[in-house]
């Protein structure tokens, strides 16, 4: 049977922007995990969804930014640690310029709004209130991000990249304190375009609260091991705030029916029926974002072409303040062979999948662990890391599940006595850099 | 004695004043104290209520906002619209759709297609089949202040719409399906859940929940900041914890409040804490302790007064004491080289071989001896009598007898001053239990006196009456007199009547003080009064029988 090495990019791009002739901002496009799929039989495949932001070319171009700093200034932060955050706050804004808005809360178990939000151009004034701040007391979080919220919604309405970004260095003791109400707050602050960025320092914050507050929100989550690293960290996260090209993005997943979506994996986002939405506050420039989503395809006929689905992304353009949008279609077709399927399986997807999969095991067995059922976190790893092996064995790539033997060794590391905390915090930190294409650090 | 007990005992009687007005001011000052801390305690409230009235008045209003928005959804595809505005506001985390016949129709209670929904699915399984009430609380049951009901009226109304005109046509169509609303504040494992919803005519019921940390994330930042350094405020949620606090007191300690008020039903179980820090003296008490302060001070001013001026006197007592005893012992040295004096001058007058010239000198020498030794028994007498040193003895004396002898020695001398002597003595025998020196000297002093003043009156009766049980001895002149404003004060210690008729006389003012004081040593009274028809007359009574305990 000699079947001729059919091109089976199937991808219809449909672009649709409202400025017609320009080249749209965010480039998306989709992936499957193989672009043929076995016919006759009910399966399930990944469809990855890539958004490309570009760079913005001209810097001076970039969208104002909103920026609330909200430090800890609790008794455990004296020392080195607050005499750095002190320097990366003015690191962070010398970074700004006069089109910018800034504003500063420092708390312990008080909240206090030293900088109220006004524009960056007063730089010597805030600096020497950032200079002000002395470390004692308690450590109340939820107060802190509310007021850093109402700084940075004094101008909600006009368009900046809003962001607020977190620093502690330990356990929230005043009010709300538990992962899960930090969490709603971050979603809630979503919902109005907010984004809070958690930088976590030292080895005694709680890393679950810090993670799920900047996930809700979408914002980036640093663990920072060395005070000395935090003018650095603080340095990256205000590139990736000046860079932010898009906000508001929402990509919608419509599929026919036949095509039932299982889960998304990696993002938090919702499934009703036949339709998947995932929101983003923000892409920034010259970064990848993707999003993978597992759905269920009915059997089909060898050689039928059929429609996966139908993804559109919707966005604000931060430059320009307008709402732009783009449409694909994601179209595959099933094959009686064996062989092009397997040779129609792409690599690259089955590698996101993997690296995603394991950051979720990592995070669900975290989850686990810290609520004290230490083996059924062993059990999800060992079970996420035998899913992982049978399916790169079913796709013909085997070679790809290599990596997924670390869950086998951090099955091991959790079943041992005592999961060392600072471990604890790099494994949440780097599973959220995964799952959410956060760039290095 | 008598000198320093006066002293004393004004002492203290200043003390026991000092203290009293003390004490007094004390208690006035605790009283005050007491109605400011009172006050403080009401003001404060009055504060905490008003913070509780906003915190209430900012969850109502957005509730009732939400709850207006609701009744105007519109009806068809009413599960899209309330999933796109859960997806838009941060205020609603979960949304729903119910039946009276089907039970819950969205979310689906068999696929929820998100961990939040679950756990709503969950938390209000109760409500969803039925087995909870839909309205628990009506808004009696914690009436809101008149303030904020009346608040909540005016914001009412600025928000009202004219009913019939600008009214959108299709928004009256869509609230008029609506046949009730309410809401809800459900309690479940981890804490208050707020709980709107809105009924059409069919029954179905639709509605959100709200999404408690955006709410609080807004109060945190509505919770007003303590007038004084000292306060700190606090929300405090169903189960006392601290949601936010304002002020400086570190709560994590697990402090009750030392007030607190109810937010109101819009937060059932909240409450608006206050705290106090341990420097912070409320105003009352920094006034006792003021107030004390002074009243020590005047307290302690007055006593070192009273002190000094009680030291002030004893220390001039013990200075007249010494004069006295000077007085005594140079009167003592005195008396002695004087005796020998008037002993040989009346030796050498006895010997009738003068002529008349030495005879009449040695007369001289010898009245001015006698002049002198009275003078000196006198400030004997006046020194001893100073001290409470003066012995008295007691025994019978044949007053006639007394009297006669005194007089035969002062014969010349009255025969001198040319004073006619009238004695009208008792014929029968009168004896009394007295000391006959110390009663001689009363009578000679009264003599001395009339030979002074009253020569000019050119008689001097001498009455000797028994009278009741009293024996009594008048010495009468028909001198000036004494002025009626001197009558009582003659008796005092160096007083002299400062006139004329005294002027030209020497004399100390010693002797009617120290005759006085020995009648009054004897048991008796030497009285003043102006004689019928001019002149002066003193009366000395004496008891006829002393008390045997009697004084010496």
């Amino acid at each position: 049977m000699n079947i001729s090495k059919i091109h089976t990019v199937i991808l219809t791009l449909l672009l649709f922007t409202s400025s017609a002739a320009a080249t749209p901002l965010v480039n998306c496009s989709v992936d499957l995990d193989r672009n043929v799929l076995p016919a006759g039989q009910t399966q399930t495949t990944v469809i990855k969804i890539n958004l490309d932001a570009g760079n913005i070319l001209d810097r001076a171009d970039r969208p104002p930014v909103n920026l609330a700093l909200v430090l800890d200034r609790s008794g455990s932060m004296s020392g080195d640690k607050i005499v750095k955050a002190k320097r990366a706050a003015i690191e962070a804004l010398r970074r700004l310029n006069s089109r910018d808005r800034f504003a500063l809360i420092a708390y312990d178990h008080r909240v206090e709004t030293l900088v109220p939000s006004q524009s960056a151009a007063n730089s010597e004034w805030i600096e020497a209130r950032i200079r002000e701040i002395e470390a004692d007391g308690n450590t109340a979080l939820f107060g802190a991000v509310s007021q850093g919220a109402a700084e940075v919604r004094k101008a909600l309405g006009e368009d900046y990249v809003h962001r607020v970004i977190l620093l502690s260095d330990g356990m929230a003791n005043v009010g709300p304190s538990s992962p899960k109400d930090l969490g709603r707050l971050g979603a809630a602050m979503l919902k109005e375009g907010l984004s809070v960025t958690t930088v976590g320092v030292g080895n005694d914050y709680n890393e679950d609260l810090m993670a799920q507050l900047a996930d809700r929100s979408d914002g980036n989550h640093y663990f920072v091991a060395e005070s000395r690293d935090l003018p650095r960290i603080f340095a990256a996260e205000l590139g990736d705030v000046l860079n932010t090209v898009a906000r508001r993005v929402i990509i919608d997943i419509e599929c026919p029916d036949g095509v039932r979506p299982l889960r998304i994996i990696g993002r938090e986002g919702r499934i009703r029926g036949n339709r998947v939405e995932l929101r983003m506050n923000q892409l920034y420039g010259g970064q990848n974002k993707y999003s993978l989503v597992e759905v269920e395809v009915a059997a089909g006929k060898p050689e039928q072409e059929i429609n996966l689905a139908q993804v559109r992304c919707r966005y604000d353009n931060a430059l320009t303040a307008q709402p732009e949008q783009s449409e694909v279609q994601v179209v595959t077709r099933f094959s009686a062979s064996t062989e092009e399927v397997q040779r129609s399986a792409k690599p690259a997807v089955q590698k996101s999948v993997i690296a995603n999969e394991m950051a979720e095991a990592r995070d669900k067995a975290l989850d686990l662990y810290n609520a004290g059922r230490k083996e059924e976190a062993v059990r999800e790893l060992q079970q996420r890391q035998a899913q992982i092996e049978e399916k790169s064995q079913a796709l013909g790539l085997p070679a790809l599940a290599a990596p997924a033997g670390a869950l086998a060794d951090d099955a091991a590391e959790f079943e041992a006595d005592d999961l060392d905390s600072s471990r604890k915090k790099s494994l949440r930190s780097e599973s959220y850099k995964i799952r959410k294409q956060q760039k290095d650090y | 004695m008598t000198g320093t007990r006066i002293p004393i005992i004004a002492w203290t009687l200043l003390l026991i004043a000092a203290l009293a007005i003390g004490t007094l001011a004390l208690y006035l000052l605790q009283g005050e104290q007491q109605r400011l801390e009172a006050t403080g305690i009401e003001t404060r409230r009055e504060r905490l209520a008003a913070v509780a009235g906003t915190v209430d008045l900012t969850v109502t209003e957005s509730r009732e906002a939400l709850s207006t928005r609701l009744r105007e959804l519109p009806g068809p595809d009413l599960i899209d619209t309330l999933e796109l505005w859960r997806l838009d506001n941060p205020l609603i985390r979960n949304v729903f759709v119910w039946s009276p016949d089907q039970g819950l129709v969205f979310p689906e209670p068999t696929q929820p297609t998100s961990g939040e929904e679950s756990a709503f699915l969950l938390r209000y399984a109760g409500l969803f089949s039925g087995q909870a009430r839909w309205t628990v609380f009506s808004e009696e049951i914690t009436p809101a202040s008149d303030q904020i009901q009346a608040r909540r009226e005016l914001t009412k109304l600025a928000k009202s719409l004219p009913t019939s005109a600008s009214a959108p046509a299709e928004s009256a169509g869509a609230t008029s399906d609506i046949r009730d609303n309410g809401w809800l504040p459900w309690f479940w494992e981890e804490g208050l859940h707020l709980l709107l919803w809105a009924e059409r005519s069919d029954g179905r019921r639709f509605g959100i929940e709200l999404e408690m940390a955006a709410l609080l994330a807004r109060l945190v930042t509505v919770l007003p900041q303590p007038q004084s350094p000292h306060e700190t405020w606090a929300l405090l949620n169903d189960r006392g914890e601290v949601v936010h606090q304002r002020g400086p007191e570190d709560l994590s300690t697990g402090q009750k409040p030392t007030m607190s008020v109810a937010v109101g039903n819009s937060l059932p179980h909240w409450q608006i804490g206050f705290y106090s820090t341990g420097e912070a003296k409320p105003a009352g008490q920094s006034l006792l302790l003021l107030g004390g302060l002074l009243t020590a001070i005047l307290v302690i001013a007055i006593m070192l007064g009273g002190s000094l001026l009680l030291w002030q006197a004893r220390r001039s007592l013990h200075d007249a004491r010494r004069k006295t005893t000077f007085v005594s012992n140079v009167s003592h040295e005195l008396k002695t080289p004087l005796t020998t004096i008037r002993m040989y001058a009346e030796m050498l007058e006895e010997d009738e071989r003068r002529c008349d010239k030495s005879q009449r000198y040695l007369a001289v020498i010898s009245s001015e001896a006698q002049r002198l030794t009275r003078l000196v028994n006198n400030l004997l007498d006046f020194s001893r009598l100073e001290q409470g040193k003066k012995k008295y003895h007691q025994q019978q004396v044949d007053l006639r007898a007394l009297i006669s002898q005194c007089l035969t020695t002062q014969n010349l001398r009255l025969h001198e001053a040319g004073l006619a002597l009238d004695l009208q003595l008792p014929t029968t025998h009168l004896s009394i239990e007295t000391d006959s020196d110390a009663l001689e000297q009363v009578l000679l002093n009264l003599i001395d006196n009339a030979v002074k003043y009253a020569a000019s009156g050119d008689e001097l009766q001498l009455t000797l009456i028994q009278d009741n049980g009293q024996v009594m001895i008048q010495v009468a002149d028909r001198g000036p007199g004494i002025p009626n404003s001197h009558s009582q004060r003659i008796f005092e210690i160096f007083h002299r009547v400062d006139s004329s008729l005294t002027t030209d006389q020497q004399g100390c003012g010693l002797g009617l003080s120290i005759a006085r004081q020995l009648v009054r040593d004897l048991g008796g009274e030497l009285t003043y009064a102006a004689r019928d028809g001019g002149g002066a007359c003193f009366t000395i009574s004496l008891p006829k029988s002393r008390p045997k305990e009697g004084d010496n």
